[in-house]
């Protein structure tokens, strides 16, 4: 991104229009379509529309116009080119109107465009055509970031946006008379289907991306050679090679992870879809029955709301209403040392201490923390174990920070970084990479290196 | 009284194994503490899930309670109950609670709040949908005369809870305190505790179906004889 915060802030307010602007050059813009107003516009059509709005959108009265012309001169009206008395939209309306049109219709531009020709143009090219680094950086820049990853994000989008408007469409099913709700399950049910259907087809298309990851290796492995081949003797080209081959990485890097935030998108959706599907199926044969429950929760709440009364320490609940009870039982493990003399055997006189009910319930207090603390220990550490058995490799730091964040004691994640690093090192199929270098997070001014854990296996099997 | 009457093992041969062995006591200590165990308490849910029978006859036996288990939607959850007609072994007073009045108000809203969302798998809520909740839903008049007590002025950010020391009374304290309770008991769990966001999870049926029955279930019945009664 080439713009500073700072330039963001000032241009904001002419960037982003205010919703009354915006409404009228989304209204400008129908009359556009249907032919009401010439595309180049006057003035005082402008100011008809502006008032129009005004009025039926119950703006204040006496909002002025001339403001609003004012806002709007910075990036959405121009003069136009061919006839200074009249005025036009800017291709940044054109585009802010796209954006909100497509958004809200849930039709995303690329989602028109057919996911599988895209693919199978950008991501199925062959390593040995790639004759030199920007080969494949043009490749980079235009088959997959211009062109696959806005398909592939436009698609998924467009899903996304479809299951939520359906998701809450159809919780306002159990407020609905029975024939209608069953009519609505029906219908529900189908459309489901379909995006459920299409959840699939995305992923098995995008089943193309393995031939891709195979070609950039490819790539990535002859730059590689290039290195090798200039050592010793061409400093400046073996510089040129080796600068090629990090970016080339960093390419492959970006490429990896865009994709496996893509499989992650995909499996929500499809557990979204999963789940309202059995939601919808279980309706269907119980739909009396939960629209009672509904209907009677409500019933409930409205009691509740209008019988309980404020109270400064706790809410009261209406006079008479029952209280529920639950078992609970607070177990507490205490340990005493056992250190007992028994050379000496002395006659002791038996002196009643007063016991220091302060002292003990620290000491209680004391042993539960630490009980607690090797719980969390235990937990964190099986959590990550798992996570390192199922990828390549793992940035260990990455995880600390994310202990000391939650937990907020740097104890913990100290005992579950030496714990690891001990895991590690006792596993041949795991390796510990420690870069010198503090790694890039500073979390309640704590430090700590960059540390990885390789899953050797995981890289061999894959 | 809730009862469950499952199929029981009559042995206590499951202790000699040794996954029970490992996440026994936790699980145990959970479960006493009132906790309904879910499929995100992985090591506990397990335990129970393999080993349901035997561990219904252990509780039934060594604390005379019940061990419970329902599924609602996909999802399935473990708790200790009382016998009909009787507190169990835990029937000293220091071995059950009651529900908080807060507990059982709040209790009410996110029941009806996970219906709301009853086709959503994530049944997320933060602070900002409770605000949107009490401002502007179709109950804003009855929850606003209920946390603040009046309808006729704006609210301070002190009344709310948003300055830097929130007071015991705000309402957000009121929140927190009760959903800290909710999480320890397992019907919610956090996802950002500081900033209040968190899922209201399946168990909470329990609230309606077992602890509340008669008043929420067989409402009708219940005011008929509330109003006659007060």
């Amino acid at each position: 991104m080439k713009v500073s915060l700072q330039h963001l802030n000032i241009e904001y307010n002419n960037l982003i229009p205010k919703r009354l602007d915006t409404l009228v050059i989304f209204h400008l813009k129908q009359q556009i379509k249907s032919n009401k107003i010439d595309d180049e516009f006057t003035e005082q059509q402008l100011k008809n529309i502006i008032e129009k709005v005004i009025v039926e959108f119950n703006f204040p009265e006496g909002t002025q116009i001339e403001p609003i012309l004012q806002r709007l001169s910075y990036f959405f009206i121009e003069y136009s080119p061919d006839d200074y008395s009249k005025r036009t939209l800017t291709d940044y309306a054109e585009r802010y109107i796209e954006l909100l049109d497509h958004k809200l219709s849930f039709k995303n531009p690329y989602s028109d465009f057919s996911l599988e020709n895209d693919l199978q143009r950008f991501l199925l090219f062959d390593a040995k055509e790639m004759d030199s680094f920007l080969d494949f950086e043009n490749w980079y820049n235009h088959g997959f970031n211009n062109t696959s990853k806005k398909t592939i994000v436009g698609h998924l989008e467009n899903l996304q946006d479809r299951i939520n408007k359906s998701i809450k469409d159809m919780n306002e099913i159990l407020n609905s008379d029975e024939f209608q709700a069953m009519e609505k399950i029906d219908r529900f049910v189908k459309q489901f289907n379909n995006v459920g259907n299409e959840a699939k087809q995305i992923r098995s298309v995008l089943e193309y991306k393995t031939s891709a990851f195979i070609e950039i290796e490819a790539v990535v492995k002859n730059l590689y050679e290039n290195i090798i081949n200039y050592q010793n003797n061409e400093a400046t080209r073996m510089a040129q090679a080796r600068k090629e081959y990090h970016y080339a990485l960093k390419y492959q890097r970006n490429i990896n992870k865009f994709f496996e935030k893509i499989d992650k998108k995909i499996d929500n959706i499809l557990n979204q879809i999963r789940f309202a599907s059995s939601q919808l199926d279980h309706l269907k044969d119980n739909f009396k029955e939960k629209a009672k429950f509904k209907l009677n929760l409500k019933n409930a709440l409205i009691f509740i709301l209008s019988k309980s009364r404020y109270d400064k320490e706790s809410l009261k609940l209406p006079f008479n209403f029952p209280i529920a009870i639950i078992p609970y039982e607070k177990v507490n493990f205490l340990s005493a040392s056992p250190t007992v003399n028994f050379n000496h055997r002395r006659k002791n006189k038996v002196v009643n201490h007063k016991s220091n009910i302060e002292h003990h319930k620290s000491e209680v207090k004391k042993i539960e923390n630490e009980l607690i603390r090797q719980e969390k220990v235990y937990k964190w550490v099986e959590n990550i174990k798992s996570i390192i058995s199922n990828r390549n490799e793992i940035n260990l730091s990455d995880h600390l920070y994310e202990i000391i964040n939650e937990d907020k004691e740097t104890e913990i994640a100290v005992k579950v970084g030496f714990d690891l690093l001990e895991y590690a090192e006792k596993n041949p199929e795991l390796e510990i990479e420690i870069d010198k270098e503090f790694y890039p997070k500073n979390l309640n001014d704590i430090q700590i290196w960059n540390m990885k854990i390789i899953n050797k296996r995981k890289i061999s099997t894959f | 009284m809730e009862y469950e009457n499952h199929q029981q093992k009559e042995n206590f041969d499951f202790l000699e194994d040794g996954f029970v062995q490992k996440h026994f006591a936790n699980t145990n200590s959970l479960l006493l503490s009132g906790k309904h165990i879910q499929n995100d308490d992985i090591y506990e849910f397990d335990l129970l899930q393999n080993n349901k029978q035997e561990l219904q006859y252990y509780y039934q036996k060594i604390y005379d309670l019940v061990l419970c288990w329902d599924k609602r939607d996909d999802d399935t959850y473990y708790y200790l109950s009382f016998p009909e007609q009787s507190r169990g072994k835990l029937s000293n007073q220091k071995r059950y609670r009651d529900l908080t009045e807060e507990e059982v108000i709040v209790g009410i809203i996110l029941m009806n709040w996970y219906y709301e969302l009853y086709f959503e798998k994530n049944k997320t809520i933060n602070w900002r949908d409770i605000k949107n909740k009490i401002m502007q839903s179709d109950m804003s008049d009855q929850f606003r005369l209920l946390f603040f007590d009046t309808l006729d002025r704006e609210y301070t950010d002190k009344e709310w809870g948003e300055d830097e020391k929130p007071g015991s009374q705000s309402v957000k304290a009121r929140f927190k305190r009760t959903l800290n309770s909710f999480s320890r008991l397992g019907w919610i769990s956090w996802k950002d505790k500081e900033n209040i966001e968190f899922e209201i999870k399946s168990s909470i049926h329990r609230f309606a179906e077992k602890l509340y029955p008669n008043e929420i279930i067989d409402f009708e019945n219940f005011i008929k004889q509330y109003n006659k009664d007060n």
